[in-house]
C-alpha cells in the first residue's frame, strides 16, 4: 500500500514522515519518532499504556492512525519533566511508590496530568474512576491513588 | 531488626526516574539495524493434524524474507525434553514448533520473517494450512475418560502426573471419625497478563559465532543454559541480556518456542530477528495457570479439632509441559496443612493434559493452598456452628511448639501465625464486625467476614528440591566489587521485573559494606556480567539474592578493614568500620573518623598492592555463593469484609486487612508495595479474571475486553499491619515474600463471600465470583426456599 | 494486531465525505475510531478506504431545538458528559456518556460513531432508544430522519445504508420534574455492561406514576424499549418495580450467550430495571 506524507508535531518538534495510512500512531511515535516511552500493551484501547495527549486531551495512540494527526499537537511522556525536573505528579508517584515495573506508568501519567487540570481537588472515588482506564498489574493501584492525591495537594498549594 | 543502617530504611527507588520520564529501556525499545520481525501463524483449532502448509503465496509478498514450518525448525534446534526422575510423572517432549499436530488454539504452526510486523501479518493471511480437525479435550474429567483422544500421543493416556501420600494411621482415623466435613474448591484458569507482553531480539554474530539474545526473562542464566543446549551452542557462545521488564509474574521464566525459533532463525538468516508478542497471543498462547479443583475431607472431634485431613487435587495443565506437570499441584499438597496441628494426612494429586494453552507457575503457584485449608476450617466452623476464628485458634500451633515439623516434613520456624491472626482481628475489631453482620442479616443484607491465615513458603533451598524430588538448586551467587574510585558494583543472578532490586538489594550491599546505598550500582540481567544464579522466582529475591549480596559485602568489608587496619597501624579490625564510605575507628566506645576513606583503601588495593597486608590479593572483589535453608516462611492473616448485593450479585469489599510477618524488610516501602500488589492480583483473579474455553476448545478471552483485569475501581483500599519478626537462620533475618498476598486474597475473599451467603444456605465453590455466578447461586437458593 | 492495508481520505466537510463515499465501493467512515480501530487492528473490519470525519466541524456541537437537544454526530462523549447544556437539559444523557469506557475513550469517541456501531450493550443507543431520539442520516442523494427504535436493527446492525452518514441525533427534552435513572452491571469499570437499564419516571402530586419509560440494554441483540403503560397510577416501590421488571424481561426475546445463559441475562436485566427505576423514583421525588 502506498505511503503518504504526514508531519507529526510531537512535544514541540516536527517530524516529516512518509507512512502507510494504516500505521498506528503508537508505532509511528515509537519507531519513526523514537519516543519509546509510549508503551504498547493491548492495541485494543483497554490497557492505557500508550496514552498520549492530542491537543491536550488524553487519547489511546493504538486507536489512532498517524496519518490522522497532521495539524494536531501530540505530547508524550518524554515532554512531561520540564528542564529535567519531575512534574508534581511524577514526583508524587516516586514518593508514594506508585510504580513498580513502570510499563503502565507513562500512559497513566499522561491521563492524570490532563485530568488533574480539570479536577484540582478530587476525592478517592473520583481518582479511582479516572484511573480505571489504566491497567496496572503490579501496584494494586493504592499507591497511585495516593500519588494523585498528593500531586493535587501540591498543585493546589502552589496555586 | 535494629542495628541496621541501610536495611529497613524506607528509601525511594533509584530506578523510578527513568520509568517516570519514559526512559526505561524495555525489550521493544532496543533498536537493531537490519532487523527482521517474526510473526507466528497460529492454529485456529484446539486439536488438529497438520496435513500440509502452503506458504508459496506468502513468501512472494514484498517485504517477506522467509516462512518457516515446524519441519524447518526441527533441523535448526532440539526439542525440550521434560523428563525429571520423579515418580508418578510421565516424560514429555516439545518440538521447536509443532510438526504434524497442533494441540491448542493458538499453537504456532509457522513463523514469518518480514521487514515489519504489518507485512508479516499480511503474509500470515496468505498461508494455507490443511488441517484435519480432531476431537478436543477441554476439561480434566474429559481428559481422563477412557475414550478421550490423546493430547500427547507419546503417552498412554492424558494423566501426565499422579502422586499420592498417606500417613499410616490416616485411613483408620477417617474410618473411626464421628464427624467428617467435606468441601470442594474450584479455581478458575487465569493468566499472568503482564502489561508488557513477551518478546525477544536475537542477534547472531557470524564472525564471532556468538548469539546475543535480548529477552525479558526472570532467570537469565538457567535460560542461557537451555537456549545454548537447544541450539547446539556452548554456553560461551550465548549471552542473554534481560532489559527492563514490564511485569513477569512467572510468565517469563521458560524458554518458549517462539523465542527459540527467533534465535535459530537469526543464526540461519544472519540477520537480527525480533518478536513482539501481541496481546491476543499473550492471552491465548503464552502461559496459563491455576485451573485446579480440590476436595478436602476433615475428620474432626466434637470441638472442631482436626484429627485427619485428606486432600484430592485435580489440575488441568493444558497441552504442553514447559514445567514438570506435578510441579505446582504437588507443592500445594505439601503445604496445605499450614500452621495447623495435623498429624494424619493424605493427598492425591492428579494432573491431566488437555487441548488448552500450557500451564505454568504464576505469582503464588500454590495459590490454592491457603483457600482450601482455611475454607475447610470455615466448613468445620459451620458444621459446629462455631466461630471461624475460634476453630483456627483451636487447631493452630503455638509459639512454644516451634520449630514444628509438619506432617509433610516442612520445618516451620520463626513464624507467628497466632500473632498475625489476633493482630488482623484486632485491627478489624472483629467483635464489632460480627455485630454489624448480625444486625445486617436481620435486615436481609448479606454481610460476610472472611479470614485467611497464610503460611507462605519462600526461597526454596536446594534441600527442598532434593527432598521433593524436583531437579533444581536454590543457591544464589553474587559478586561485589569496590572499584578503584570507590564506586560499588554488585552483581547477582536474579532479574527484576518491578520489585525494586536496584534499591532494595543496594541496601543489602550498603549494609554489608558500610556505604551509602546510592553509591551501589546493581548489575543484573546480563549473563556475561552477573554470576550464574538461579533467577527470580518463588519469592527468593530478598533471602537468596539479598542474602548472598549481604554476605559478599560483609566479606569485602572485612578485607577493606584489614587493609585499613594495616594503614592505621592497628591489629584488630573489630575496632574499625565503614560508615557512609569513611573508615571509622572506635575509641572509648565512640566511633570517630580516621584519615581513610573507602576510596583511599580502594586505590591501595588496586594501584599500590605492595602496601597490602601479606596474603591479601590485589583488588577489592568478592565472589560468593549462598545456600539458603530448605525453606523459609513468611506468614500473614488476611481479613476481608464484604457485602453481597442479593439482587445484582455485586460484591462490595468494605474492609481488607493484612497483618503480615515477612521477616526483616530490606525496604519496608517496597515490601508494602509487594503486599498490596499481590493482594490485588489475588482479588482480581477471584473477582473477574477467567480464561474461558468453549466446548470445542476455542479461547473466548483473548483481548483485554474479554479477559477482565480488575481496575482501580474494583480493588479496595488495603490496610497493612506490619508485624515483622526476623528469621534467625538467614542473613539479616530476611524471610522472603510477595506471593502470600495472592494466596490470602483468594481465601479471604472467597471465605467472606461464603460467610455472606450463609443465611441462604449456599456457598460459592467455584471462582471467579462474578455477579453472574453469584446471582445464579442466589437465584437457585431463593427458588428452593420459595413456598 | 495490525490493520490490513487501507487508503485514507481526510474529509474537509460532510459534503466532501459523502461525495467520496458515493464514489467508493468499500469505504467506511472514521469518526472517533474507538470501536472501529480495535476492529481494524483485529482485522475483523477491513475496508479499502477510510473516510476521516474528524475535520467536519459542522458535525459537532449541541444546539437547543424544538422539543429537544440536537447533537451533532461528531460530538465527543466527553463533551456530552461535561457540557452545561446537556447536563441541565438531559442529565441522563450526560450521565450515560460519563460512564463510557475511560477518559481517553470519551475524549475521542463520538455520538454518531456509537449510534452507528450499534453495540447492544452501549450506553448511547440505550438512551436514544429510551428517549425516542430521532437520528438524522444523510447521503449524497438526500437526508432522512429515523427514530432510534427503527434505527437499531440487530447487534452491530442499523438501518443506515452504507453510503449514509449519521449527522446528528435529537434527544427530546425530559418533561419537567421527571426523574431518571441508569443502571449497569459491568464486570469491571469501563467495560461494556452485562446488563443495563435506563428509566424515566414522572409522578403526580400524590406521588403516583403518571409517566414511565424503560429500556434495557446488553441482553438482546439491540436496546429494547419496554412497554411501561401499566405502571401508570402505581406508587413507586420495590415490589412494584420488581413485578414490573420480571414481567418485562419475561416478554423479551433473550438468548444464551457465551458465559451467560438466557436465565442469567433475564435475571440481571430485571435487577438493572429495578435499580434504574429506584434511582428515577428518588430523583422524581425530589423534582416534584
Amino acid at each position: 500500500m502506498k505511503r503518504v506524507p504526514v508531519t507529526l508535531d510531537v512535544n514541540g518538534e516536527s517530524h516529516a514522515l512518509s507512512l502507510e495510512p494504516r500505521r498506528l500512531l503508537s508505532d509511528a511515535l515509537r519507531e519513526e519518532c523514537g519516543l519509546t516511552g509510549v508503551h504498547v500493551g493491548c492495541e485494543n484501547g483497554v490497557c492505557g499504556a500508550c496514552t498520549v495527549l492530542i491537543d491536550g486531551a488524553p487519547a489511546r495512540a493504538c486507536l489512532i492512525f498517524a496519518v490522522q494527526m497532521q495539524g494536531h499537537a501530540i505530547a508524550t511522556i518524554e515532554s512531561v519533566a520540564r528542564g529535567g525536573a519531575l512534574s508534581p505528579l511524577q514526583q508524587a508517584l516516586h514518593e508514594e511508590h506508585g510504580l513498580q515495573c513502570g510499563f503502565c506508568t507513562p500512559g497513566l501519567v499522561m491521563t492524570m496530568e490532563a485530568w488533574l487540570k480539570d479536577n484540582p481537588d478530587p476525592d478517592e472515588t473520583a481518582i479511582r474512576a479516572a484511573l480505571s482506564g489504566h491497567l496496572c498489574r503490579c501496584t494494586g493501584y493504592q499507591s497511585i491513588v495516593a500519588a494523585v492525591k498528593r500531586a493535587a495537594r501540591i498543585a493546589r498549594e502552589r496555586a | 531488626m535494629s542495628g541496621f543502617s541501610s536495611i529497613g530504611k524506607r528509601l525511594l527507588r533509584f530506578e523510578d526516574r527513568r520509568f517516570l520520564t519514559g526512559q526505561g529501556a524495555y525489550l521493544d525499545d532496543i533498536v537493531a539495524p537490519r532487523c527482521l520481525h517474526a510473526h507466528f501463524l497460529r492454529s485456529p483449532h484446539a486439536h488438529a493434524r497438520i496435513r500440509a502448509i502452503d506458504a508459496r503465496e506468502a513468501a512472494w509478498l514484498p517485504g517477506v524474507r522467509g516462512v518457516y514450518r515446524g519441519a524447518d525448525l526441527a533441523a535448526m534446534a532440539k526439542p525440550l525434553r521434560m523428563a525429571p526422575p520423579i515418580e508418578g510423572l510421565k516424560p514429555t517432549e516439545i518440538a521447536p514448533l509443532p510438526v504434524d499436530k497442533v494441540r491448542f488454539q493458538g499453537d504456532p504452526v509457522a513463523v514469518i520473517l518480514a521487514d515489519d510486523r504489518y507485512i508479516a501479518e499480511d503474509a500470515a493471511e496468505l498461508i494455507a494450512v490443511d488441517y484435519e480437525p480432531l476431537p478436543a479435550v477441554t476439561s480434566f474429567a474429559e481428559a481422563l475418560s477412557p475414550s478421550a483422544p490423546k493430547v500427547d500421543e507419546t503417552l498412554d493416556d492424558n494423566l501426565v502426573a499422579h502422586q499420592s501420600f498417606a500417613t499410616p494411621g490416616c485411613a483408620r482415623v477417617f474410618a473411626e471419625a464421628r464427624r467428617i466435613v467435606t468441601r470442594r474448591f474450584v479455581q478458575n484458569r487465569v493468566t499472568h497478563a503482564p502489561i508488557e507482553t513477551r518478546g525477544c531480539l536475537a542477534i547472531w554474530d557470524e564472525g564471532r559465532q556468538h548469539l546475543t539474545f535480548h529477552v525479558g526473562n526472570q532467570a537469565p542464566h538457567p535460560y542461557r543454559t537451555q537456549l545454548a543446549a537447544r541450539l547446539g551452542l556452548s554456553e560461551s557462545q550465548v549471552t542473554v541480556i534481560a532489559p527492563d521488564i514490564g511485569g513477569a509474574f512467572g510468565q517469563k521464566i521458560a524458554l518458549y518456542r517462539e523465542e527459540l525459533a527467533c534465535a535459530a532463525l537469526a543464526r540461519a538468516t544472519r540477520r537480527p530477528v525480533r518478536w513482539r508478542e501481541d496481546r491476543m497471543e499473550n492471552l491465548a498462547a503464552a502461559s496459563h495457570a491455576r485451573e485446579d479443583a480440590c476436595v478436602t475431607r476433615a475428620a474432626i472431634d466434637a470441638q472442631g479439632r482436626i484429627l485427619a485431613l485428606d486432600v484430592a487435587i485435580e489440575e488441568d495443565f493444558g497441552a504442553y509441559c514447559f514445567f514438570p506437570g506435578n510441579y505446582l499441584a504437588r507443592v500445594v499438597a505439601l503445604m496445605t496443612p499450614g500452621p495447623y496441628r495435623i498429624r494424619d494426612y493424605a493427598y492425591d494429586v492428579r494432573v491431566a493434559l488437555t487441548n488448552k494453552c500450557g500451564a505454568g507457575p504464576m505469582r503464588a503457584p500454590m495459590s490454592m493452598t491457603s483457600w482450601i485449608m482455611e475454607g475447610t476450617l470455615d466448613a468445620i466452623a459451620a458444621e459446629l456452628d462455631a466461630d471461624p476464628a475460634d476453630i483456627r485458634r483451636l487447631n493452630m500451633i503455638e509459639a512454644r511448639e516451634l520449630p514444628y515439623v509438619t506432617v509433610t516434613d516442612q520445618r516451620l520456624e520463626d513464624i507467628t501465625p497466632r500473632e498475625t491472626l489476633e493482630g488482623a482481628l484486632a485491627h478489624l475489631d472483629y467483635a464489632a464486625a460480627r455485630a454489624r453482620q448480625r444486625a445486617d442479616r436481620a435486615r436481609g443484607i448479606l454481610r460476610g467476614l472472611g479470614i485467611c491465615v497464610v503460611v507462605e513458603s519462600t526461597t526454596y533451598g536446594s534441600a527442598f528440591y532434593k527432598s521433593a524430588g524436583i531437579p533444581g538448586s536454590g543457591h544464589e551467587t553474587a559478586v561485589v566489587k569496590v572499584e578503584p574510585s570507590g564506586a560499588v558494583n554488585a552483581a547477582v543472578g536474579l532479574m527484576a521485573s518491578g520489585q525494586g532490586y536496584e534499591t532494595a538489594l543496594a541496601q543489602a550491599v550498603a549494609e554489608g559494606l558500610g556505604v551509602d546505598p546510592a553509591t551501589v550500582r546493581l548489575q543484573i540481567g546480563n549473563t556475561d556480567v552477573a554470576p550464574y544464579g538461579m533467577g527470580s522466582r518463588g519469592a527468593r529475591g530478598a533471602t537468596a539474592g539479598g542474602g548472598v549480596l549481604y554476605l559478599a559485602s560483609q566479606a569485602l568489608g572485612e578485607k577493606i578493614r584489614t587493609i585499613a587496619a594495616r594503614e592505621l597501624g592497628l591489629n584488630d579490625i573489630g575496632e574499625l568500620r565503614l560508615a557512609a564510605g569513611r573508615i571509622e575507628r572506635r575509641l572509648a566506645g565512640a566511633w570517630e573518623a580516621t584519615r581513610l576513606s573507602l576510596t583511599d583503601v580502594a586505590r591501595i588495593a588496586y594501584l599500590d598492592p605492595l602496601r597490602l597486608p601479606p596474603g591479601l590479593e590485589p583488588g577489592l572483589e568478592v565472589h560468593k555463593a549462598y545456600e539458603p535453608p530448605a525453606m523459609t516462611f513468611s506468614n500473614a492473616t488476611h481479613v476481608c469484609e464484604v457485602v453481597v448485593d442479593a439482587r445484582s450479585g455485586r460484591i462490595a469489599i468494605e474492609r481488607y486487612i493484612v497483618a503480615e510477618d515477612c521477616g526483616t524488610p530490606l525496604n519496608p516501602m517496597l515490601v508494602e508495595g509487594q503486599q498490596i500488589g499481590a493482594v490485588a492480583m489475588g482479588l482480581s483473579g477471584c473477582l473477574s479474571e477467567h480464561v474461558v474455553y468453549d466446548r470445542d476448545g476455542q479461547n473466548l478471552s483473548t483481548t483485554f475486553a474479554d479477559y477482565h483485569l480488575a481496575t482501580a475501581v474494583e480493588i479496595p483500599h488495603i490496610e497493612i499491619v506490619p508485624m515483622h519478626t526476623p528469621n534467625r537462620s538467614t542473613p539479616a533475618g530476611v524471610k522472603g515474600m510477595s506471593e502470600g498476598g495472592v494466596m490470602g486474597a483468594i481465601g479471604a475473599l472467597a471465605n467472606a463471600v461464603d460467610d455472606a451467603l450463609r443465611p441462604l444456605g449456599i456457598r460459592a465453590e467455584a471462582l471467579p465470583l462474578t455477579p453472574i455466578a453469584l446471582r445464579r447461586l442466589i437465584r437457585t437458593a431463593t427458588r428452593r426456599s420459595a413456598p | 494486531m495490525k490493520p490490513a492495508p487501507f487508503a485514507y481520505h481526510r474529509a474537509a466537510d460532510a459534503t466532501d465525505a459523502l461525495a467520496v463515499m458515493a464514489g467508493a465501493s468499500d469505504a467506511a467512515f472514521l469518526s472517533g475510531g474507538q470501536s472501529l480501530a480495535p476492529m481494524l487492528n483485529l482485522r475483523m473490519a477491513r475496508p479499502a478506504l477510510l473516510i476521516d470525519l474528524n475535520d467536519c466541524a459542522e458535525l459537532s456541537g449541541v444546539t437547543l431545538g424544538d422539543g429537544g437537544l440536537r447533537i451533532g454526530a461528531l460530538t465527543r462523549h466527553h463533551h456530552l458528559a461535561t457540557d452545561a447544556t446537556v447536563r441541565s437539559r438531559h442529565p441522563l444523557l450526560a450521565e450515560a456518556a460519563a460512564t463510557i469506557g475511560s477518559d481517553a475513550i470519551r475524549r475521542r469517541g463520538t455520538l454518531g460513531g456509537s449510534l452507528a456501531h450499534a453495540d447492544p450493550a452501549a450506553q448511547l443507543p440505550l438512551i436514544a432508544t429510551l428517549c425516542g431520539a430521532v437520528i438524522a442520516l444523510q447521503s449524497a442523494r438526500g437526508a432522512r430522519m429515523i427514530e432510534a427504535d427503527d434505527f437499531f436493527v440487530s447487534a452491530l446492525e442499523t438501518a443506515r445504508e452504507p453510503n449514509e452518514l449519521v449527522v446528528a441525533a435529537t434527544f427530546p427534552d425530559l418533561a419537567p420534574a421527571t426523574g431518571w435513572g441508569l443502571a449497569q452491571l459491568c464486570k469491571v469499570a469501563g467495560d461494556f455492561a452485562v446488563a443495563s437499564a435506563a428509566a424515566t419516571l414522572a409522578l403526580d402530586g400524590a406521588g403516583a406514576i403518571v409517566d414511565a419509560r424503560l429500556a434495557v440494554g446488553a441482553v438482546c441483540d439491540r436496546p429494547m424499549a419496554l412497554d411501561a403503560a401499566g405502571l401508570r397510577g402505581a406508587r413507586p416501590g420495590p415490589d412494584v418495580f420488581e413485578d414490573f421488571a420480571m414481567a418485562a424481561v419475561g416478554a423479551l426475546d433473550i438468548a444464551d450467550a457465551p458465559g451467560i445463559d438466557a436465565d442469567d441475562r433475564r435475571d440481571l436485566a430485571a435487577a438493572m430495571i429495578v435499580e434504574a427505576m429506584t434511582r428515577a423514583a428518588a430523583r422524581a421525588g425530589r423534582a416534584a
